[in-house]
């Protein structure tokens, strides 16, 4: 097979197959479920069976909701028995700790939350329980979002399914982890900079960043308000398809929601990629690139052109600023947004002294090291004397990256790359250098600039360990992405790969006391 | 516009954390001058960027504002229900001035 470039350390043979339930892809449990095979209750269970086998070596979730889970397969049951349909209906996922749930606690892995149990529910996960989609659980994160690597949870880390001494990636590693090591049959991340296509190439299945606007951020917990956004986390690109179309659209309570018609996107994925044109980006084949990630990437071009796409160069000198306008915009709206945490309405508290001591007291008391990191940066960034050298000027070359952006897909259908630079870390490796955990995101953080959406896809694997075919593409075109995801997929078997969690593994974090 | 030259990355961590609303500790004090000098310093980069024919792009770029009607609310319980302390229907703060 073209790509294949390394051993397979820690990879099964497909292992798919239809006696087990937690590697059937979205569209394989819908089909199971509709045949009447099996039942919404009973695919929930075995996932909660291996929920329990194996979490504790992974540490995907934060909090597992069995009873919300039970409730909601017995609901989604009796509503096909009654004739309803539907791609979602009784199928299991995981959704990051970061989307409101109202009655069960979303701590967006902080200490800060980690008794807080919201009074609603955010607009995505109240679209996919409309859907009838079932709830296993709320997964683990890099505090607020802030982190690459999920080792700045307050709470646990999360082990990479596919070398447990190593980092799922982040900050949505608990869902990536949770879908590749089949404790859900898909998720729900986000991005800011890159934290669902990261993760996602880091556990080798395919995460997909919506357009800025696409998916409400209604009832998502902020970190950099202009960046954030959520998207699936799924096994194939026929089921991104699927989740986006559900949870996608309009939300007349996010004002940042475009009013753009959400296509049926599973017509896009017709396999047909002839004529397509793939902007390869000189600035995404430097040398910071492992040359094995950068042969597997290039073997995944190959396929896709093999199968009538058309190579395009094209050039955006200002990818370069990307890191540094990310960690001034995304730190100043951090520090803005993050400043709503006053230890009097929610969250951690403190009972000694005035207002500003109890104020200050809770803060420190309730936010992780990276995140006081950050909002000191922005707090920097925004204050008297520097906010024109820092965050202005930030903005300026963020209207530049994403000028250029559109001048690229002019050119181009879909701009095609790397999504990280290598492979999975080491848990620790990178915990003492802020800024080469930065740089981990160099490929990811300039689309989020720009608003655009784009995801990372399984295109082989180095060392043993996954990484992904990034594809971006314009704004609200994520059929376009989805249809080249889908078809490269057609013509290769990652997807197919599962990793097998060893079961004498220590555990990753305590057993579990906190569940709904 | 032309930005000026980056302030030097030398900063004062106490006033940001006071800013902040933060207290640190002596030892997040010493690693957070270290590492913030060595994001500043690398963020400095875009004083070069030609930004000239870029327009800029901030936060509240598309944003679409609803109708000024009023709608259903978070009951007042609900809105509470976290808080550290209450009274009568409010949240309970210290007093701001003894």
């Amino acid at each position: 097979m073209s790509g294949e470039t390394t051993a397979t350390r820690n990879a099964t043979a497909p292992s798919h197959t239809d006696a087990d339930p937690t590697r059937w892809s979205v569209a394989e449990t819908a089909a199971q479920l509709r045949s009447g095979r099996t039942s919404s209750l009973a695919v929930t269970e075995v996932y909660l069976a291996r929920i329990a086998a194996d979490d504790e070596v992974i540490g995907a979730y934060l909090t597992v909701t069995a009873d919300v889970a039970r409730t909601q397969a017995r609901s989604a049951d009796a509503r096909r028995t009654a004739g309803e349909d539907g791609p979602l209906l009784g199928v299991p996922y995981a959704l990051k700790d970061l989307f409101t749930t109202a009655g069960v606690r979303t701590t967006a892995g902080s200490r800060m939350l980690a008794a807080y149990v919201p009074p609603d529910d955010s607009t995505v996960y109240a679209r996919l329980s409309a859907a009838g989609a079932v709830l296993l659980g709320k997964t683990n994160m890099d505090e607020f979002a802030m982190g690459s690597s999920t080792e700045n949870s307050a709470f646990h880390p999360t082990a990479n399914p596919w070398d447990i001494s190593r980092v799922p990636g982040g900050s949505s590693g608990g869902s990536t982890a949770a879908v590749a090591a089949g404790m859900a049959a898909f998720a729900i991340g986000t991005d800011t900079g890159g934290s669902i296509r990261q993760p996602a190439a880091l556990c080798g299945v395919v995460g997909l960043k919506p357009t800025y606007g696409r998916v409400s951020r209604r009832g998502m917990v902020a970190f950099a308000s202009s960046l954030d956004q959520a998207g699936p986390i799924t096994r194939t690109a026929k089921d991104a398809a699927a989740v986006l179309r559900a949870v996608a659209g309009l939300d007349p309570l996010d004002a940042t929601s475009g009013d753009v018609d959400v296509p049926d996107y599973g017509s896009a994925l017709n396999g047909d990629v002839t004529g397509l044109r793939l902007g390869i980006l000189d600035e995404y084949f430097t040398a910071g690139l492992d040359p094995e990630v950068r042969a597997a990437v290039e073997a995944a071009i190959d396929v896709l052109v093999a199968a009538g796409a058309v190579r395009v160069r094209v050039q955006m000198p200002s990818v370069r600023y990307a890191v540094a306008t990310y960690y001034l915009i995304a730190t100043a709206e951090c520090s803005a947004n993050l400043a709503r945490y006053d230890g009097f309405r929610y969250g951690a508290t403190s009972d000694t002294g005035g207002v500003w001591e109890r104020l200050t007291a809770a803060r420190s008391v309730g936010f992780g090291e990276e995140v006081k990191r950050r909002i000191i940066l922005g707090t920097n960034a925004l204050s008297t004397g520097y906010f024109d050298a820092y965050y202005a000027q930030a903005t300026r070359v963020r209207g530049l990256i994403r000028t250029e952006f559109e001048r690229a897909l002019d050119a181009c259908d879909v701009i095609v790359g790397p999504t990280v630079p290598s492979p999975a870390f080491r848990r620790g490796e990178k915990m003492d250098d802020p800024l080469a955990m930065y740089l981990n995101d160099i490929y990811t953080i300039a689309l989020n600039l720009a608003g655009l959406p784009g995801a990372s896809v399984p295109c082989g694997f180095v060392a043993g360990l996954p990484i992904g075919l990034q594809i971006m593409g314009r704004a609200f075109d994520e059929a376009s992405i989805l249809r080249i995801a889908d078809a490269y997929e057609a013509r290769t078997a990652w997807s197919t790969r599962a990793p097998a969690v060893p079961a004498d593994a220590a555990r990753i974090r305590p057993p579990r006391a906190l569940d709904a | 516009m032309t930005p000026t030259a980056p302030p030097s990355p030398a900063f004062d961590i106490d006033a940001l954390a006071a800013l902040a609303r933060l207290d640190l500790t002596a030892a997040e004090r010493e690693r957070f001058r270290a590492q913030l000098g060595d994001v500043l310093a690398y963020v400095a980069q875009l004083a070069e960027a030609p930004v000239g024919e870029g327009s800029a792009v901030g936060q509240g770029a598309g944003v679409r504002l609803r109708d000024d009607v009023v709608g259903p609310s978070l009951p007042r319980a609900a809105a509470l229900a976290n808080a550290a302390d209450t009274l009568a229907g409010y949240f309970r703060v210290p007093p701001m001035r003894e």
